[in-house]
């Protein structure tokens, strides 16, 4: 009877497991898709333009300057790739911002924070930093949008393991 | 027998240190002497009457003892083996738990496949997908060596996956740098005026409490 009562509570605990994981694997599926739907999007749209630089190709820049946005960022470390995405009409703009959201809709780590917000009649600009669980000192991305008056939007996605100091000091070092 | 020695005897059977040698000549000796003091006459009365005595043995008490004995050590043995089972149970649980939690955690590969036209995580592409994205590499590639940068359309598009960066020239490259840069540079020079303005609004408000104050 005991034997009876065990081997029944294991296979409802089995049984919870598989429908979760099936429910998250669901989950993740369609994030997938509407990731990769919408990239085709953006990048099927005219006057959109795309610059990724890898891993490989940030250690491959020929004379580095540590002057640069770019150089500093490097100098700094953790930066294992860079997207920037230029997007010339409203359209554009709403199918870059949905794929900033896609971005942080989806992460699964730590809560993604708000790094800057600030938006008026003319100008916006949005900063995302999605941490690590395990070090929320560094993060796994870090989104920016900007929309500035008579200027194309941009969203650049910075990917690694971004110390969070150095994106303060990116600023600090151009604002002066 | 001497009565000490009798005596001796006795006293080590009721300590339970006598052997059975011993306690078959404290018997012979009991039997064969006539005359004994009071007390000692009493424990030999005592003794012959155990003696008479025969132990009730169950039936099949040995077989029963044995039984018994290998029960308790059959019980032994499950709850070792039952120990080890959960605690391997437990291990594999561990495991399968810190493996999750690592993978969940894990840095985004750069040996992704990756493609302009289609950016984002390794961890995200299904094979289907990195298929569909070789696809779109190839036609881009096809279409202009010269303008692995440049995609038709207006869409300028950088087409890299880890073994193609390699065919990238160091003008296309400085250029992509150039672009990153001049993107980055707009961006903080946006937060900063954004930082400006949102001291401004805090001047205000302090020169507007100021007034109050002063009213």
């Amino acid at each position: 009877m005991k034997r009876i009562f065990t081997t029944i509570i294991a296979i409802i605990v089995m049984a919870i497991g598989v429908v979760a994981q099936n429910t998250q694997s669901n989950e993740k599926s369609g994030n997938k898709e509407s990731r990769v739907e919408l990239l085709n999007y953006l990048t099927s749209l005219p006057d959109v333009s795309v610059t990724y630089l890898s891993k490989s190709m940030i250690q491959k820049i020929p004379n580095k300057n540590p002057d640069s946005p770019l150089g500093l960022l490097i100098s700094k470390g953790g930066v294992s790739s860079v997207r920037v995405f230029e997007l010339g009409t409203p359209e554009a703009e709403t199918a870059g911002k949905k794929l900033m959201n896609s971005y942080i809709s989806e992460f699964r780590g730590k809560e993604p924070e708000l790094l800057m917000f600030q938006k008026d009649t003319s100008n916006e600009i949005q900063i995302y930093g999605l941490p690590y669980i395990n070090d929320i000192y560094k993060f796994n991305r870090v989104i920016m949008y900007s929309k500035m008056q008579r200027k194309k939007a941009l969203l650049i996605i910075l990917s690694g393991s971004i110390p969070e100091s150095s994106i303060g000091q990116l600023i600090d070092s151009y604002s002066k | 027998m001497e009565l000490k020695e009798i005596k001796f005897l006795i006293d080590k059977y009721y300590s339970g240190g006598i052997s059975p040698d011993e306690y078959e000549s404290l018997i012979s000796s009991l039997k064969t002497v006539d005359e004994l003091p009071q007390d000692l006459e009493e424990e030999r009365r005592m003794l012959f009457a155990l003696e008479a005595c025969e132990p009730i043995i169950p039936e099949n008490f040995e077989n029963r003892l044995i039984d018994a004995i290998d029960q308790r050590d059959k019980h032994k043995n499950s709850i070792i083996k039952k120990f080890i089972t959960r605690s391997v149970a437990a291990a594999i649980l561990i495991c399968v738990t810190v493996g999750l939690f690592l993978y969940e955690n894990k840095e985004v590969s750069h040996s992704e496949l990756i493609a302009d036209v289609a950016p984002s995580q390794s961890s995200v592409f299904e094979p289907f997908e990195t298929v569909k994205m070789v696809n779109q590499i190839d036609t881009l590639r096809n279409t202009d060596t010269n303008e692995s940068i440049k995609s038709t359309n207006g869409i300028q598009a950088n087409i890299k996956e880890e073994s193609i960066s390699t065919e990238i020239s160091e003008d296309d490259l400085e250029q992509a740098v150039h672009i990153v840069d001049e993107a980055l540079l707009s961006v903080i020079s946006g937060i900063c005026m954004s930082r400006d303005k949102a001291v401004g609004y805090m001047e205000e408000i302090q020169i507007n409490q100021k007034i109050e104050f002063n009213l």
